[in-house]
């Protein structure tokens, strides 16, 4: 194992916030503008796209990926500012492919600091690149992304054209992580992108295609002080509805109630989800070969829209250990979901995120 | 018989044998020991200083795919996402490296290395974690301004806590570093300098302002389809190379460490080859003994033969006990050999650092397998020596074994066989001296000195035998040593041509260490005219490596009773991958004051053609070992691209192992767009007092760091430090060869009195006195010394050319003086002989003492 | 001329003690040739080399021309085998590094006294034992008896008042043996030399004037 420093981060750093705190903060809903907040906000700590997606090749082999670019501010300006290597924010990205037919589950990671060009990230549109792994919305609105490891022997070329408006999730895009004021952030997602393209595997270029959802979400402090972490799911429905549901976990493994979800109706305006609207009881758990234990498949129950239903991993191992990043595990891994709506049988695919089981979470996002 | 039982009479004769004669296996075991710890020093601190020096490359650098290095400049950063967006390259990184002088605890340094943490984690082999324990640390290394990691023992020798500042100055750039982060004294830090402080490139570039730059660029490559990284290297070298300037090396990094490897090698191959010879005397004096002790145990050979011990066996046997003594002997000479590296440490760290690269030792570094090998060395020559002796008396037969009297004296030695292999040995000199010289093979020089030291040794019989035809003086106790010398050479020629060997080598090393030194203090006195020089003081302990900061030279210039200041500026660099020192003077200053000895010039004054023009100045060894002549051109490459120089003159110069490039300083300017000034030369109006001059400029100078103020008297004492230090090693081996060689006549004469116990038994009883037996045995000393003396005085001038017209001139190519050092050769002759007759006194003395009807029992 | 009165001679030999002479008295006159004889081990070396001067006794008294040997120190004693004492060995003892004529000429040299007279004799005492065609060998190319004649030659050569041979027989030939006795009794007569042979040979004990038979360190008589 190769040493490294443990430049932190995203999930290890306390960033010594005081009173005078440089950071802007999610207390109350953002005045959106696009493209333009697509872009970065550099004036909160932390910010990500999100990519995920269940894709099938041409013989209906079922395939997932996961391709995120992170920003994380250690500095509001950076110190030793003629030097190309000064810092301010680093930049990460990692990418996981799940092949489930040969039950495969493949990551990598990006790790800079951004010098002499190494990252550029646009404060006008969605313009993202860590080296060469790239996002970028192109004029038509479709989100193209692109990036590979021949280490690993993954990548992906894809490109994501949206079905459906972006949804603010939360109140206007303020999505509450606690109780706290200003422990949120600013969210917003596409859920049904139409996405094309290959998908590289042991070498192997694979042209898929499918549907993918995508995150931006930028924040200060988006944890509590003693929360644990969180199980995420987005699904997506055969019947043109998709579900975002969001656990944060308190200690004891509590349920917190700024928990919260949003229900996207095929046509309509999106219905936001409160605490006490759902519940997730997990079925069966997966264990780690280090020894960790992780949820493995769940009941979901929204009553108030007549909801109920079983969401099950496409592979039990979709773990993504990082080594660049910290010593980071979280669990990020296709799914698909079958259940009941008003009766009527209801069934989707779609991704789940599980943190804070593995390796412990959080001061990055906490205050 | 079986072997077991070849083994029980081993066990059973051979141990006892030893415990019997213990003076003389203790001296055989020191001669040995002294000849392996020889080689197990010299071994040690070879590669102490190898694994050093790579230690603190891997350190930071880490075993990468590819290397990109500036020669003798830095490269500019720019190159690095030329790499970082080729698909061959699957990680870059950079480092960023200098040597500061730390004002506040003068005599210490640090070697600043600048990292990038986010890109060399799969490069590097320190452990920073270790150091940084929380991520707020981590932070801190990367953004906080100034911030550095120290190793502990450092901190620990400069009582510096985490926390505290430490004031760093480089190239006129102060900065106070701010010590965060401790260094854990770890595997990886094994062998590395602890001089070695690691910061974020972003800091150092900050901190010294070298903004842009960076000293070397490490990737990782992605393997090719059949996944070899060899091609995927050479492709990406083609690709890069229209890119890269021209001063960059890039490659493969195990080119690096066979560069440096190349260069000390010069180095090191001396001194192993000064450390094998002493390994061969003591193998002489072992032979000597095992022979002594053959004839001395003929009869009871003879009885074991006669018991049915096979020839084989009593070769097994005798090698054997040899093997035993060479085993012992070689575990005390690997001890003996540690604590000889321990103390020859840090004179050759600082040999290394003035004359190729900065290297700093703290512990020798063990290596169990050249231990290994040294004591197979000496396990070898312990069972060689004693092959031969063995292999003689397995051939006797029991019957002549068994009657008394000393077959030994029967046979006569073939001395025709010994004259033939010494003309062999001296035509072999020749042949060895021609291919070291003109085939271009310079290793072979070495065995040009081996060989003459071989044709002196077989040359001793014969050289015995006409001393013993010089009437002796009327004494009964000459003429019975005369008799005995001359036609006991089977028992004293060994001894003669062990003591020659060493006394060769001593006094070859000797005048040539002297001849060189005369040779350099002649040329400093005439090439050294200025009044004053300053330099930084880090390039005295790190070598010239460091440039001075530039406003001492408007400093200096200020200063009243200055007549003109003369700069000098020097970078290391391979020119056709061998090292070479670029230089820059003002050579208007330098013609006028300083003028050069040109050794031969292109028409026309060469200050000028240098001063207008693409012209260059070269040293004697440097022109000697590229072969150039004035006139030829050398192409440097330099980061503005590669320069065609016109040699205008080469001129005689000492200051460079490996040769130099002076250049005029406007052009080189303007060639290399380097500033920077390595030192100063600072030339007085008459009358003003350098004392006077110096204290002002110490004065002026100190609130900007630590420089160094020499006198001409003091340079050059400084210059003869650094060449003594150089030659300390030499000096130190040298010693031992004397060493050796004493030991090897004492145990000649022990053995030989143990052997002739009866004879002196027959003396007595003849009527000769205690006195009588004493004088005659040292008089025999004193043949014997004679012998070897004479021989290795003569073979020592032989050497002495040698070493100074083959190995000098294939692996240096400096021109030495021949200057004989009477002193010191009287003195190493008086005092051989004195070593002799001391080292005849304990056998003489015992032999003198035994009682005469005991002795005449012995048999 | 020679004279011991209850000698005593032990050797320590490790734990044990062993006593070679224990209380020998003797009485040898000038110009007498006398046989010591017995069995291995029985002390007639030891005595020899007592009356010789290598040895000292460890109890008793030894004279050797009124020299008490056994209170002489080591030069007294040297100079004393310098001057009256030869010495024939059964190994015959020759130097290996000396010619025949060296060999002979040992006793002078050490002395000091080798002159052209000292060589002439060395000479004619070569011709006496018939070696003068061998003077300018060295010993490995002798025969034993050519080698106890040099030996013998070299006992003489500075015409010591007692020649003490110890087995001078016991490594030849019975021709050799012959002419070595017959040498030593005929060259002891010529120079008046008081002799003392050691033999285990009844045949050369006869030869002698008179016998003293050792055993066991004490005169047998």
């Amino acid at each position: 194992m190769k040493k490294l420093l443990p430049i932190l981060l995203f999930f290890l750093a306390t960033s010594g916030l005081h009173a005078a705190d440089p950071w802007a903060r999610a207390m109350k809903p953002w005045s959106w503008s696009f493209p333009r907040d697509h872009g970065a906000h550099p004036e909160f700590k932390t910010e990500w796209w999100y990519l995920t997606g269940n894709l099938d090749d041409e013989n209906g082999n079922p395939y997932g990926y996961e391709l995120t670019f992170f920003r994380h501010g250690l500095q509001p300006v950076a110190t030793q500012p003629d030097s190309a290597w000064s810092i301010r924010d680093i930049s990460f990205a990692h990418l996981a492919i799940t092949d489930v037919r040969s039950r495969r589950f493949l990551f990598s990671e990006k790790l800079s600091r951004g010098a002499l060009g190494e990252v550029e990230i646009s404060q006008k549109d969605m313009q993202v690149r860590i080296a060469d792994w790239t996002l970028q919305r192109k004029t038509d609105s479709t989100l193209t992304m692109s990036a590979s490891d021949p280490t690993t022997g993954i990548g992906l070329d894809l490109s994501a054209t949206p079905l459906k408006p972006l949804t603010f999730q939360g109140e206007k895009g303020l999505s509450r992580k606690s109780a706290t004021p200003g422990n949120a952030s600013h969210y917003y997602s596409f859920t049904r992108l139409q996405t094309t393209g290959q998908l590289e595997l042991g070498g192997k270029k694979i042209p898929v295609k499918g549907l993918s959802w995508f995150d931006h979400e930028f924040s200060t402090s988006a944890l509590g002080e003693d929360q644990e972490g969180w199980d995420w799911f987005c699904l997506q429905f055969d019947s043109g509805d998709e579900l975002m549901l969001y656990r944060m976990r308190n200690p004891g493994n509590r349920t917190d109630p700024a928990s919260s979800g949003t229900w996207i109706p095929a046509r309509g305006p999106s219905l936001p989800l409160k605490s006490s609207d759902f519940t997730i009881t997990p079925i069966d758990e997966w264990k780690t070969a280090s020894g960790a234990t992780y949820p493995s498949g769940w009941k979901i129950s929204i009553p108030s829209l007549d909801f109920t239903g079983e969401v099950q991993p496409l592979l039990l191992d979709q773990e993504l250990q990082l080594k660049r990043t910290a010593k980071i595990r979280y669990w990020e891994g296709a799914c698909r979901f079958t259940g009941n709506r008003s009766g009527k049988a209801i069934s989707g695919r779609g991704y789940t995120e599980l943190t804070g089981y593995a390796s412990p979470i959080g001061q990055g996002m906490k205050e | 018989m079986n072997w077991l039982t070849t083994l029980r009479v081993f066990l059973s004769h051979g141990t006892r044998d030893f415990f019997r004669h213990k003076t003389l296996s203790l001296l055989n075991l020191l001669a040995l020991a002294v000849g392996v710890a020889a080689i197990v020093a010299i071994q040690t601190v070879n590669e102490t200083a190898l694994r050093s020096f790579r230690a603190s490359l891997d350190l930071v650098a880490g075993r990468p795919d590819f290397t990109i290095e500036g020669q003798g400049f830095r490269l500019p950063e720019k190159l690095i996402p030329l790499l970082r967006n080729d698909p061959a390259v699957r990680e870059v990184t950079p480092t960023l490296s200098l040597v500061a002088s730390l004002p506040n605890h003068p005599g210490e340094f640090l070697h600043l290395i600048g990292v990038d943490p986010f890109s060399n984690s799969e490069l590097v082999t320190y452990r920073l974690e270790d150091a940084l324990r929380s991520p707020t640390d981590a932070i801190a290394f990367v953004s906080e301004p100034n911030t550095i990691a120290l190793t502990r023992s450092l901190a620990n020798r400069l009582h510096l806590q985490p926390g505290d500042s430490i004031r760093a100055v480089s190239a006129g750039h102060q900065a106070n570093l701010r010590v965060r982060f401790l260094l854990e004294p770890s595997p990886d830090l094994l062998g590395a300098d602890d001089h070695l402080a690691i910061a974020d490139i972003a800091t150092v570039q900050s901190a010294f302002g070298l903004f842009g730059q960076v000293d070397r660029i490490e990737a990782l490559l992605q393997p090719d389809a059949s996944g070899k990284i060899a091609t995927a290297r050479s492709s990406l070298l083609e690709r890069l190379k229209p890119h890269l300037p021209a001063h960059a090396r890039a490659g493969s990094p195990e080119r690096r460490g066979q560069e440096v490897e190349k260069m000390l090698g010069a180095f090191q191959l001396n001194l192993t080859a000064l450390s094998l010879i002493a390994l061969v005397v003591g193998m002489f004096l072992v032979t000597n003994t095992v022979a002594a002790n053959v004839v001395r145990r003929r009869s009871e050979i003879g009885l074991l033969r006669s018991l049915g011990l096979t020839q084989n066996s009593v070769v097994f046997i005798l090698v054997a006990e040899s093997l035993l003594l060479g085993f012992l002997g070689s575990a005390i000479g690997i001890i003996l050999g540690l604590q000889v590296a321990r103390t020859l440490l840090q004179s050759v760290a600082s040999t290394v650092t003035s004359h190729y690269v900065l290297l700093s030792m703290q512990e020798i570094v063990v290596n169990p397998w050249s231990l290994l090998a040294a004591g197979l060395a000496g396990l070898l020559a312990a069972s060689l020596a004693a092959w031969w002796p063995a292999r003689q008396a397995s051939l006797v037969s029991p019957v002549d074994a068994l009657l008394p009297g000393n077959s030994a004296d029967r046979a006569s030695s073939p001395q025709s066989h010994f004259l033939r292999a010494s003309l062999l040995c001296f035509f072999l000199t020749l042949l060895f001296s021609a291919t070291a010289l003109y085939a271009r093979i310079p290793r072979t020089g070495f065995l040009a000195a081996l060989s003459i030291l071989l044709a002196a040794a077989f040359l001793a019989p014969a050289l015995a035998r006409l001393l013993s035809l010089v009437p002796s003086l009327p004494f009964s106790f000459t003429i019975l040593a005369r008799s005995t010398f001359s036609r006991g050479l089977h028992r004293h020629g060994l001894a003669a041509a062990a003591l020659s060997v060493a006394v060769a080598m001593a006094i070859g090393v000797t005048i040539m260490v002297h001849s060189f030194r005369a040779t350099v203090d002649q040329w400093i006195g005439e090439s050294i005219k200025a009044d004053l020089f300053i330099a930084p003081s880090t390039n005295l302990i790190a070598g010239a490596l460091e440039p001075l900061d530039p406003e001492a030279e408007t400093l200096a210039l200020a200063t009243p009773g200055v007549r003109a200041v003369g700069t000098y500026r020097e970078v290391r660099l391979f020119l056709d991958g061998t090292p070479a020192k670029l230089a820059a003077c003002r050579l208007e200053i330098l013609r006028v004051y300083n003028p050069l000895t040109f050794l031969s010039t292109l028409p026309g004054d060469p200050y000028e053609l240098c001063q207008k023009g693409d012209y260059a100045i070269i040293s004697e060894n440097f022109a000697r070992r590229r072969r150039l002549k004035a006139g030829d051109t050398v192409s440097l490459p330099t980061p503005t691209g590669t320069h065609l120089l016109q040699v205008a003159a080469i001129f005689r110069d000492y200051t460079s192992e490996s040769g130099l490039l002076l250049l005029d300083r406007s052009a080189y300017r303007r060639l290399t767009q380097d500033q920077g000034l390595t030192s100063l030369a600072i030339h007085l109006e008459p009358g003003v007092s350098p004392q006077t001059v110096g204290d002002s400029l110490r004065e002026q100078l100190r609130p900007r760091g630590e420089f160094l103020v020499y006198s001409q008297a003091g340079l050059r004492n400084e210059a003869l430090r650094i060449f003594d230090r150089s030659f300390a090693v030499t000096a130190l081996l040298r010693t031992l060869a004397i060493a050796v060689a004493a030991l090897g006549v004492t145990l000649s004469l022990t053995a030989l009195g143990i052997e002739r116990t009866r004879e002196i038994g027959i003396l007595r009883a003849t009527g000769a006195s205690r006195g009588q037996i004493l004088r005659t045995i040292m008089t025999e000393s004193a043949y014997l010394g004679t012998t070897g003396i004479l021989l290795g005085l003569v073979t020592g001038f032989a050497v002495a050319l040698i070493l100074m017209q083959v190995i000098n001139r294939a692996f240096f190519g400096w021109t030495i003086d021949w200057y004989t050092p009477y002193p010191s050769l009287v003195g190493i002759v008086i005092g051989m002989m004195v070593a002799c007759l001391l080292a005849s006194l304990p056998p003489a003395w015992h032999a003198s003492r035994l009682s005469p009807a005991e002795a005449l029992r012995s048999e | 001329m020679l004279e011991t009165r209850d000698l005593h001679k032990s050797y320590e030999s490790g734990e044990a003690r062993v006593d070679a002479l224990r209380g020998i008295t003797l009485k040898i006159l000038p110009g007498e040739i006398v046989a010591v004889t017995g069995p291995s081990g029985c002390g007639k070396s030891t005595l020899l080399h007592i009356l010789g001067a290598l040895d000292t006794p460890t109890s008793g008294q030894a004279y050797l021309e009124g020299h008490p040997l056994h209170s002489l120190n080591d030069d007294k004693l040297t100079a004393l085998r310098r001057l009256k004492i030869g010495f024939v060995f059964q190994f015959f003892h020759l130097l290996p590094t000396l010619t025949v004529e060296e060999n002979v000429l040992l006793p002078l040299l050490l002395s000091g006294r080798v002159n052209a007279s000292a060589r002439h004799r060395a000479n004619d005492l070569l011709k006496s034992v018939q070696l003068a065609d061998r003077s300018h060998h060295r010993p490995h190319q002798l025969s034993g008896g050519q080698l106890q004649r040099a030996a013998l030659a070299r006992a003489l050569i500075h015409q010591p008042s007692i020649l003490l041979a110890d087995e001078p027989t016991g490594n030849l030939d019975s021709a050799s043996s012959t002419m070595v006795i017959d040498l030593i009794t005929q060259l002891a007569r010529k120079e008046k030399t008081t002799v003392v042979l050691v033999t285990h040979s009844e045949e050369i004990a006869r030869t002698a004037d008179r016998r003293v038979a050792l055993v066991d360190g004490r005169i047998h008589s």
